[in-house]
């Protein structure tokens, strides 16, 4: 019955896709009449699944079994374990819900049928990508999603803007396929499988070092460059900085487009991590590469975000960051929480982009929209709603602080844990205290909402993100020993708590000041510095005219080429 | 019964069939097509049949024969009559029995039908050459060239033979600096010639170097080496400033074929994952100059430097299309993805610099193509395209043929890769006696 049902969730999005791309002429407008069925089966089966796995342990499907020999790595099989099927839980959930938006989003639409075919076939994609047991299957459907990627955000193809952008995401992608399989290469040439088992086993009985020059000296641990080369890839899929200028552009496809990408798609590479933990957590080197991307994507992106004037930007910049958070996590050996963070976010953020598209279809009836509600926003100052948020999110670090220095003892399952956790319930407490704040600053009700919202955050996640990472994590101390491996160094980690603790401080010290319009506690280039960064988060950091500069210097580059061999040119 | 329908009667079809078509059908194009197609068919049948029922193994000459015959069946399946049927179907003939001829003879025979190749090609050329066109000029120059080496190597021994063996052999399976051969070929020429010669050309070439592999000195492997490693930078860079849809293909057919060069420079042998991977990159690029053959026949030439919208009036045309370059692009399930992964698999080792050059050739392949396929296919439809017309019913299966193939040869189990390995140390047979490859698939 297991076996049944983890080949039926895949082929359900995979026969809908097919019968609507062939018969799409005669379906037309009743095209979701296949897909929306089929999915919704798909989306019980693999809650049953879910269930299943988690009674009964992990299943492995040979689909096609490997030959042996020199080509040991052509195999397809299927490993649904509980990483998997909770994937699969969340990719059919937002699928069937976005299948059921576009019946009336896209009704009339001229590619109505093409749509609904492409999303089952994005669909079969994804969760073959995520039930795959080896390297080779999963850069195979990893592949075909950036191509699959592609064509849908190519959706509306006479409008060259969306088409531009979809070629620009493709690329992007391609360049982390290609590292992807540079990877591949090398994992297979240095330990002789693809085999997820095989591989992390083999990977671990030694370390293997590859000279990082032609001379030998220095050397490096060869899974550094596997799992640095295999990130690459997830950096291209999760938008991670400098790989991140694909994900803004792509919101001239339609609503549910953009929903399934962020709340689905970009999730490929946190996915990918947590399936490679095992190879992740043999080389501390790229998890601390790994975790630096991530700080560095949240930073960036969230300041991208917050300047921002159109609403699918502003969710679209928002994703980045998330993203960031996600990839930071997995740096930090928190890999459960990152499956965590990315189903919260693909269930948030599927929400938000739908909504958005009601609320843009509104303001194309609704000239006031969106409301000017900017008047409310200078309020009075309350002194109460800003001590409350200050030592609300002091208090957290604290904590955090004793906690890692064993001064304090909280009876979790782990004490490493519970740092990471904290630290991360801290960031996102304080984005609460902050955006708490600005929407309705003088108010009792306002401080009420910021101590129940530090409580909700810590209870998520000390218990609920804990709980899920030994449900995910079962096996006793592996998820213990990620954390181990990934642990900075102790006083970088202080120093960066501390760090980011004068930040929020500050923070709060220049709301205050600016809100009484007291520029005094700051000198005056700390004010001027705000100008400066609004004009390079405007222009996203220039990364996008350096790539189209880098791209239009190798065409001209080609073309001089072409040009100057003149008569020789054949 | 075997020997002589592979080595004589087969051959021997096509030009007779050029025969009879001139004498009979040269004006009646349509007829003359349906006549080729019979003659294309009936040697695919006297290939297969008496190796079929003599049960013997399969080899790379044998497999090659079958491209070679398919993809010429399926270029005139999907040719539209024009002013230059007849002629292009003749010479379409005409160069698949000495195309047949190379693959079925032994040294010399080979060399002297490879030189007849070459001088029918010249005589096309002059044929079809244009004031404005430089590139036939080149390649009549060029093809003088290897016309001499082929001559000269009947007459000199190794090591000088090699080289004068492996000059006209970078002509036709296109290498720097002799690549003009090729893309004139395949740019310059009317009718079912281009997609066909995509497919002849390099399989002509492959199939010399295997009869070669075992007397290459390492010092010329070397030179190859670096050679291949050039021809995929160069061309890879000149199928990113194309223009011109045949001339872009003909470069990238360049630069994605050095790869097998530089493969086979590397390896020294001829891996089953090569000769599948020669398979598809040749079909794929005949199916794009097929696909290319339609939008000439309709639209003239397309300047690529701006969008047609092609989507908007022909949606079997896009999807047949956009298949064809998911394929081009190295995407599964198609042949040249899991013929690459087989052969970047089964490397035991290699140099990072190397690796780079050839994944980044892998990659620009990715910007190239998908660049092609938006300015043919996206983008708003311009006016004057309003009235024309989608694929018609023999254009559509012809394509949708060679997708087939695409991924049959693709997607065969891969028991099939394993005895083709160990059939391939049977490669290693001598010079003097030619003798094909056992490749038992």
């Amino acid at each position: 019955m297991m076996i049944f049902l983890a080949v039926l969730v895949p082929l359900l999005p995979l026969a809908s896709g097919l019968i609507i791309g062939l018969f799409g002429n005669y379906l037309g407008n009743r095209s979701h009449q296949v897909g929306v069925p089929a999915l919704v089966t798909a989306c019980l089966s693999s809650l049953w699944l879910l269930y299943a796995v988690s009674t009964a342990g992990p299943i492995h499907i040979v689909l096609q079994p490997s030959s042996g020999g020199p080509h040991n790595w052509l195999a397809f099989s299927l490993y649904i374990d509980r990483l998997s099927a909770v994937m699969m839980v969340l990719i059919t959930g937002v699928s069937t819900i976005i299948h059921l938006y576009s019946i009336n989003y896209l009704q009339g639409e001229r590619g109505y049928a093409r749509f609904y075919a492409l999303l089952g076939l994005m669909t079969f994609v994804i969760l073959s990508l995520v039930s795959s047991a080896n390297l080779f299957m999963l850069f195979v459907f990893w592949q075909l999603l950036s191509w699959m990627l592609y064509l849908l955000l190519a959706y509306n193809f006479g409008h060259p803007p969306a088409v531009r952008f979809a070629f620009k995401t493709l690329i992007v992608h391609r360049v982390g396929d290609v590292a992807f399989l540079a990877g591949i290469l090398l994992s297979y040439s240095l330990f002789g499988t693809l085999e997820f088992s095989q591989l992390f086993a083999r990977a671990a009985e030694a370390e293997i070092l590859l000279p990082l020059w032609p001379g030998g000296r220095p050397m490096i641990s060869a899974v550094t460059v596997i799992t640095l080369c295999i990130f690459v890839g997830a950096m291209a899929k999760s938008a991670q900085f400098p790989l991140h200028v694909w994900l803004p552009d792509t919101m001239d496809t339609p609503t549910p487009v953009s929903a399934l990408m962020h709340a689905g798609i970009v999730n490929a590479g946190g996915f990918l991590l947590n399936r490679l933990a095992p190879l992740y957590g043999l080389s501390p080197t790229t998890l601390h590469v790994v975790f630096a991307i991530g700080a560095l994507t949240v930073v960036l992106g969230a300041g991208m975000m917050l300047i921002q004037n159109d609403i699918k930007k502003t969710l679209g910049f928002s994703t980045m960051a998330q993203m960031g958070y996600m990839v930071m996590e997995c740096g930090l050996g928190a890999f459960a929480l990152a499956i965590f963070h990315l189903i919260a976010h693909g269930v948030f953020k599927a929400t938000l982009f739908l909504n958005a598209g009601h609320v843009i279809q509104a303001s194309r009836h609704e000239p006031k929209r969106p409301v000017a509600d900017h008047i409310e926003e200078a309020v009075s100052f309350s002194r109460t709603t800003w001590i409350t948020g200050v030592s609300v999110t002091l208090l957290l670090p604290l904590i955090i602080l004793l906690l890692a220095h064993g001064m304090l003892a909280i009876p979790l399952q782990d004490a490493q844990a519970a740092v990471i956790f904290l630290f991360f319930a801290w960031v996102t407490a304080s984005q609460a205290m902050f955006s708490l704040y600005r929407l309705n600053a003088a108010s009792w009700k306002v401080s009420g909402l910021m101590l129940l919202a530090l409580l909700l955050v810590i209870f998520i996640y000390l218990w609920v993100a804990e709980t899920f990472t030994y449900f995910l994590y079962p096996e006793p101390g592996v998820a213990h020993e990620y954390f181990q491996v990934a642990a900075l160094p102790g006083q970088l980690f202080d120093g960066l708590v501390l760090v980011i603790a004068g930040m929020i401080v500050l923070g709060w010290g220049y709301l205050y000041t600016n809100i009484r319009g007291q520029r005094s506690l700051f000198p005056e280039w700390v004010a001027s510095l705000r100008p400066q960064f609004y004009v390079l988060f405007m222009n996203r950091l220039y990364a996008d005219q350096f790539y189209s500069w880098a791209g239009k210097g190798i065409i001209r580059f080609a073309q001089r080429l072409d040009h100057s061999l003149g008569g020789w040119r054949l | 019964m075997e020997w002589w329908s592979g080595h004589i009667v087969a051959p021997a079809l096509p030009l007779l069939g050029a025969a009879l078509g001139i004498a009979l059908l040269w004006a009646k194009p349509q007829w003359f097509k349906i006549w080729a197609l019979v003659v294309f068919a009936l040697t695919g049948l006297v290939v297969t049949v008496p190796s079929w029922m003599a049960e013997s193994p399969l080899t790379i000459s044998y497999f090659l024969r079958h491209l070679i015959l398919a993809a010429g069946f399926l270029t005139i399946l999907g040719h539209h009559p024009d002013k230059d049927t007849s002629i292009s179907l003749c010479l379409t003939l005409l160069f698949a029995g000495l195309g047949l001829g190379v693959l079925a003879g032994q040294d010399r025979e080979s060399s002297i039908f490879l030189s007849g190749i070459f001088g029918l090609l010249i005589l096309a050329f002059m044929r079809y050459r244009r004031q404005e066109w430089e590139i036939p000029w080149k390649a009549i120059s060029l093809l003088t060239v290897g016309l001499f080496s082929l001559l000269v190597s009947l007459t000199v021994s190794e090591p000088v033979r090699i080289i004068m063996l492996i000059i006209p052999l970078a002509m036709v399976w296109p290498l720097l600096p002799v690549q003009g051969v090729f893309v004139a070929s395949v740019s310059c020429l009317p009718g079912t010639l281009p997609p066909f010669f995509a497919v002849l050309l390099p399989s002509l070439g492959f199939h010399g170097i295997i009869n070669l592999l075992p007397v290459i000195p390492e010092g010329v492997f070397y030179l190859l080496w670096m050679i291949a490693i050039a021809s995929a930078l160069y061309g890879s860079l000149l199928a990113l400033s194309q223009d011109s849809m045949d001339l872009l293909l003909a470069y990238a057919h360049m630069a994605l074929g050095s790869i097998i060069w530089w493969y086979v420079s590397v390896t020294h042998s001829i891996e089953p994952g090569a000769v599948v991977y020669l398979g598809g990159l040749t079909l794929v690029i005949c199916g794009l100059l097929v696909a290319s053959q339609h939008l000439r026949a309709r639209f003239g030439h397309l300047d690529l430097t701006i969008s047609h919208g092609l989507a908007h009036i022909m949606p079997w045309f896009s999807m047949l299309f956009l298949l064809f370059i998911t394929a081009a692009v190295g995407l599964p399930i198609f042949t040249l993805f899991s013929a690459f992964m087989e052969m970047m698999l089964g490397l035991s080792s290699t140099g990072a610099g190397t690796l780079i050059i050839i994944l980044l050739t892998w990659l620009m392949a990715s910007w190239y193509f998908p660049r092609l396929m938006q300015q043919v296919l996206f983008g708003r439809l311009s006016p004057s395209f309003k009235a024309s017309h989608d694929l018609h019913l023999d254009e559509r299966v012809s394509l949708i043929l060679l997708l087939i193939l695409l991924v049959m040869i693709g997607s065969a189990p891969s028991h099939w890769f394993l005895a083709a390995d160990t059939a391939v140390a049977t490669a290693q047979s001598s010079f003097g006696i030619l003798q094909d490859t056992l490749w038992k698939r």
